[in-house]
């Protein structure tokens, strides 16, 4: 027994500190009993386990981002720095294919990497609906709401380099180049196949680069800057192989891509524009 | 109601059958990454005129980056699919020993043997590999570091993984060196008999003795091999 004032010790059946005239307690105040302190280290030791563990799994997730990232466009990425070191664009000069052999290269190039990325996420115990893969009737219109809106913005980026002097750029090289009066549509993509193919590019991309990515960063960081500029600047980065004008034209499209999905967090009408995007390419340039 | 509730199959699913399932699930998706393009590429080549060389193939350097970056994902994704089952390259026979170096050269002198043999049966001479001098003109680091890529790739996920699967998920020795040598083949459609019985020579090597190592560092000679004798014969 102690007495709670003097902190003297006393022998068992003393009740009663004479000096302080205070009755004794078993457990000094401040100081804690042994199984509050055993309590207390496993509690600490659970914190540290729970923080140690939370630490690998943001490593193992960053690790699986980078991989996903690796397989799917690890190559047009160095394609894009060759571009950049020599200007020589990747694939000019090449001989255009037969489109139904295109197509079926463009399923065999996008749907191993998207298999990729379920498997990843299977280890996390998620799939496509928690990156926002839907099926809803509203899809479409939205889809069709952001290749407008990605579409109008392209101006309002010329007309901003334009008034910055900027008119010799890169940018204003390729629209210089470009065709700007009414296209001839060819009609060569409107094959199954080739629909198929300019879909799975779409949707390869938009779910990698747009939908995992923004959600792995916004989680990892919580910066929304950070995921709509990683997410667009990648995307732009990797397409540099086109030409640096056409990298900063699509980087604008995808900006606005990154804004919707960053508001709504759904991918399904990112995927329809971007396919949309792409089947106006298509049509209005074959062999794009 | 639980998982377990509403699939029967689930409930009966014991741990060995997730492993076996984890492992097809594992060994699909790795085939799926390696094989699909090329075989695309090679049914163009079966059935159609091919469409002309791609940016990459004209550019040494551009094919040695293109080597190293493909090669380099797809065996990260053959060490992630590892790591989830628990394993890791060791288990395929990746090792690091003195013994691996005399076996490496062992096997590359065989594997380079049918070719020689076929060179001498059809023109009557040994080809390039003995009378051309060689030379290291053309072979840069970049594309020295692309072959040794393209040689880990091959031996270790279309020899060595593919043939350790199948057999634990068949039991079947023959039909893991008939998958491995049918799926080289089939992504090479140039392939004629020497290449054939090459491949037979690593995949009989890699059944009888579970070793990687070897049959990595016996690829990776022929094939500097070959690289360099063509420099030195202009080719």
């Amino acid at each position: 027994m102690f007495c709670p004032r003097c902190r003297n010790e006393y022998r068992e059946g003393f009740s009663w500190c004479r000096d302080c005239e205070v009755a004794l307690v078993e457990i000094l105040p401040g100081e804690p009993s042994e199984n509050a302190i055993d309590n207390r280290a496993i509690a600490k030791k659970e914190v540290r386990d729970a923080a140690q563990a939370n630490a690998e799994a943001e490593s193992l997730r960053i690790l699986e981002l980078g991989l996903v990232l690796f397989i799917a466009f690890g190559y047009s990425l160095v394609a894009s720095l060759h571009h950049l070191w020599y200007g020589w664009a990747h694939g000019s000069g090449v001989p255009e294919g037969d489109p139904i052999w295109s197509a079926l290269g463009d399923v065999a190039a996008s749907a191993p990497a998207i298999c990729v990325l379920l498997y990843v996420l299977s280890r996390q115990g998620r799939g496509l609906r928690q990156l926002g893969v839907t099926a809803r009737w509203s899809d479409l219109p939205l889809g069709l709401a952001v290749l407008v809106l990605s579409w109008s913005f392209l101006p309002l980026l010329l007309l901003g380099l334009m008034v910055f002097g900027r008119q010799h750029g890169p940018l204003s090289a390729s629209l210089r180049g470009a065709h700007w009066h009414a296209p001839r549509l060819s009609t060569a993509v409107l094959t199954p196949l080739s629909l198929m193919g300019i879909l799975c590019m779409a949707a390869e991309e938009e779910l990698l680069v747009r939908a995992y990515m923004m959600s792995e960063v916004l989680d990892l960081t919580g910066s929304a800057f950070l995921a709509i500029g990683a997410s667009t600047c990648l995307q732009a980065f990797y397409h540099l192989y086109q030409g640096r004008g056409w990298a900063l034209i699509h980087a604008s499209t995808f900006l606005v891509y990154s804004l919707f999905y960053w508001k709504t967090r759904r991918a399904t009408p990112v995927v329809l524009a971007h396919f949309a995007h792409n089947l106006w390419l298509g049509l209005s340039q074959p062999g794009f | 109601m639980t998982e377990e509730d509403e699939d029967p199959l689930a409930a009966v699913e014991g741990p060995e059958e997730k492993a076996l399932s984890s492992r097809r699930q594992g060994l699909g998706l790795v085939l799926l990454v390696v094989v699909a393009r090329p075989l695309v590429a090679a049914l163009e080549q079966w059935f159609a005129k091919p469409s002309g060389t791609t940016g990459a193939d004209d550019d040494p350097a551009l094919w040695a980056l293109w080597a190293i970056v493909v090669s380099l994902s797809q065996l990260c994704l053959l060490a992630y699919v590892l790591s989830r089952q628990g394993r890791g390259l060791g288990h395929l026979g990746v090792t690091a020993r003195w013994l691996d170096l005399p076996h490496g050269l062992g096997l590359a002198f065989l594997i380079r043997l049918p070719y020689m043999i076929g060179g001498l049966a059809t023109h009557g001479a040994f080809g390039i590999s003995l009378v051309s001098g060689l030379s290291m003109d053309r072979a840069s680091l970049i594309e020295l570091v692309g072959l040794l890529c393209l040689a880990a790739r091959r031996e270790l996920v279309l020899c060595a993984y593919l043939m350790t699967e199948v057999m634990v998920l068949t039991s079947s020795a023959v039909l893991a060196v008939v998958a491995s040598i049918g799926l080289q083949a089939l992504v090479h459609p140039s392939s004629r008999i020497p290449t054939l019985v090459s491949l037979l020579i690593r995949c009989l090597y890699y059944w009888k003795t579970r070793r990687a190592t070897p049959l990595l560092l016996a690829d990776l000679v022929s094939g500097l091999w070959v690289t360099l004798h063509t420099a030195g014969a202009g080719g």
